[in-house]
């Protein structure tokens, strides 16, 4: 199966520091199909030389590469140039600062290949690489049966939330995408969300293999997604394009499921989000936005008879731009009574 | 929600190499590339410019217009280059395809998206315009504040950033360009008593657009706004109307612009006569934010501090006008 898997690459030459681990776990697995590498030029004019070079030495060493560079775009517009020019049967997306493991990779080929042939996507499990300690990222919200029809998916979906967005530790059949014109949205971050709400409009049955074949660098300095201010909004306009997608759904689980996913993410937004990035009035537009979609999730869930767990954690998050003054002055009141203090 | 699918951003201008003062207008156009990977983007500048056939931008997907250079416009001690903003623009903008227009200069960057999310909120709000179809998101670093400064100017927004449907931009900028006439008006005639403002031209240069579309819509016909210092009641409440209406004026931090000709759009001395959105929000009742809606106190204070400094301003500048004019007496009397 291998020898008909495309390994898909989307690096930024500012991961140069992660080529070669990369690299090197990539030619462990027995592949025969082609490497396509897509390198967005953000580094210096030093990193940005020798990223390419770098990739210049193993085509002329024989390896099967196939390369672009690019000074802009996001992504979804990586990916769907891996989609419309890949020549295998399978695509299997890898992120620069990452690294697949190789051994688990060439197992896959060797015992499941018959029982996989012809699935739309296979999902597999992944690991996260803190900096040397590695931990199981899936497994507490991993089904435990490897194969499950459509209709059931979607009640594993409305149990256990909206799952398995990321699109890295899938294999996806290349025909099957391109005959449903799949693609990612050219235009935000967070474009494997939408993607993955697409796919499973899509198919009839997907497959599960209990095989930890990637590994997140999860400190890697190139994660950009959550902090910074100017990209923090994309997760909004997200939300619009997968609502529309679930809207169009007859099944409620769909729509149970995004928006058990917008709370859950809006969570993570306010957590993540570096306030020191975000100027006051973007703080607030970033409230405003907060608020409106979790009166709107919280009305559907409601209204479908979810329940909706830690309601105190919601209210703290309506009130999350006040929240933050209220504990800046805190604090502050804190540091004057130490000062005040007599026992200093 | 307006998408970046839905735009044609026109960048006019000279083309720059990037220097001490401009930022190179090839990463200029990048910057908007990045921030509206799915837009379309005109390049509108000069014929006498680098011949941009040797696919230097190439990869950027752009159009380009190449129109001829006016040369820049001479009102007495004061030269602008207004002619060149509105010849370049109008090409520019005659030749986009989308529904919406951005139009920028070819030395600002852009680093965020976020004036589209600012002007949907406003849009939401307020859909159409008094005297255009739908409002127009502006800079607010030289819109003019009418309850600050020296002498505030009215009908003043500032030039340097327009988004807004594509017709009713092609109309803004669908005139003559400024006449000579109109830049000699003050030549022979007296200067208004009181004035910030130096050169001879009848109106001031970010006046001129939006006055000369409001004669051509025959708005201006029957009041009387014969040169910039005009402050009638008639105009005030015409200018207050226009900017409830038909603008939305946003903040550098709103928009994500970089300029190296203003790189601290917050100084004193900027804000001394300039109209930023909390003003704008507060004046026009368009207070959708939840911190304008909830802090107006905070909001009543910081425009307080806000009118002292630029009455602290003022008077530094009638202060600093005095000595001049005590300077020019005594050597006139030295002679």
């Amino acid at each position: 199966m291998n020898s008909r898997i495309s390994i898909c690459v989307s690096a930024s030459s500012s991961q140069l520091v992660h080529f070669d681990s990369l690299w090197i776990s990539i030619v462990g697995v027995e592949n025969e199909c082609e490497i396509l590498f897509d390198v967005f030029l953000n580094g210096t004019d030093e990193q940005n030389s020798e990223y390419v070079a770098k990739i210049v030495r193993l085509q002329k060493l024989g390896h099967r590469i196939n390369f672009r560079s690019r000074s802009f775009g996001l992504l979804g517009e990586s990916r769907n140039w891996m989609i419309q020019n890949a020549q295998g049967e399978y695509i299997f997306f890898i992120d620069g600062d990452d690294y697949v493991i190789p051994e688990n990779f060439n197992w896959l080929d060797n015992e499941l290949e018959a029982e996989l042939m012809g699935a739309p996507v296979i999902v597999f499990r992944a690991q996260t690489d803190e900096e040397g300690y590695i931990r199981n990222w899936h497994n507490s919200s991993y089904p435990s049966i490897s194969y499950l029809e459509r209709k059931d998916l979607l009640k594993w979906f409305e149990k256990n939330g909206w799952r398995l967005t990321s699109a890295c530790v899938k294999i996806y059949n290349i025909s099957w995408l391109r005959s449903n014109q799949l693609e990612f949205t050219e235009e935000y971050f967070y474009e494997d969300t939408p993607f993955w709400f697409d796919v499973i409009e899509k198919l009839d049955f997907i497959h599960f293999v209990h095989v930890d074949i990637y590994r997140y660098r999860r400190w890697s300095p190139s994660q950009i997604t959550g902090g910074t201010g100017k990209r923090i909004f994309d997760i909004f306009s997200i939300f619009s394009l997968i609502k529309a997608i679930s809207h169009s759904q007859k099944e409620t689980a769909i729509k149970v499921a995004f928006y058990s996913f917008v709370l859950e993410h809006l969570v993570w937004t306010a957590n993540a989000t570096n306030k020191n990035s975000l100027s006051r009035k973007n703080r607030d537009l970033l409230q405003l936005e907060l608020n409106n979609w979790i009166d709107e999730a919280v009305d559907y869930l409601e209204e479908a008879g979810v329940e909706i767990l830690r309601p105190k954690l919601l209210h703290s998050l309506q009130n999350w731009y006040q929240n933050r003054y209220v504990r800046h002055l805190r604090y502050m009141l804190s540091r004057v009574k130490f000062m005040l203090s007599p026992s200093k | 929600m307006i998408t970046s699918k839905e735009i044609s951003i026109v960048i006019q201008g000279a083309y720059f190499e990037g220097s001490e003062f401009d930022f190179d207008t090839r990463k200029v156009i990048e910057s908007w590339r990045i921030a509206f990977p799915n837009s379309e983007i005109i390049l509108s500048t000069w014929k006498n410019q680098k011949d941009l056939k040797d696919n230097d931008l190439s990869h950027l997907k752009i159009k380009s217009v190449f129109s001829e250079d006016p040369g820049s416009d001479e009102a007495g001690i004061l030269s602008f280059n207004i002619n060149r903003q509105i010849i370049s623009t109008a090409a520019g903008v005659k030749l986009a395809t989308r529904k919406y227009v951005i139009k920028s200069r070819s030395d600002v960057k852009i680093d965020s998206n976020l004036i589209l999310r600012y002007y949907n909120l406003h849009l939401q709000f307020q859909p159409e315009g008094l005297v255009f179809r739908e409002p127009i998101g502006i800079y607010s670093l030289s819109t003019r504040n009418w309850k600050k400064g020296f002498i505030p100017h009215l009908l003043h927004p500032c030039d340097w950033l327009y988004l807004g449907l594509a017709e009713d931009l092609r109309e803004l900028f669908g005139g003559d360009p400024y006449s000579e006439e109109a830049l000699q008006y003050f030549k022979d005639k007296k200067m208004p008593r009181r004035r910030s403002f130096s050169g001879t031209s009848r109106y001031v240069p970010e006046q001129f657009i939006l006055v000369d579309y409001l004669f051509r819509k025959n708005i201006l016909k029957k009041v009387d706004f014969s040169d910039y210092s005009v402050q009638t009641r008639m105009i005030r409440k015409l200018n207050y109307s226009i900017f409830k209406k038909d603008f939305i004026v946003l903040d550098e931090d709103q928009i994500g612009l970089k300029s190296k000709k203003y790189p601290n759009p917050h100084s004193r001395n900027i804000q001394i006569s300039q109209l930023r959105h909390e003003e704008w929000s507060h004046y026009t009742g368009q207070k959708h934010m939840p911190f304008l809606q909830n802090k107006s106190l905070f909001i009543h204070f910081r425009l307080v501090t806000l009118r002292m400094l630029s009455i602290a301003g003022t008077l530094e500048y009638v202060i600093s006008k005095f000595k001049y004019s005590m300077f020019q007496k005594i050597k006139r009397n030295q002679s």
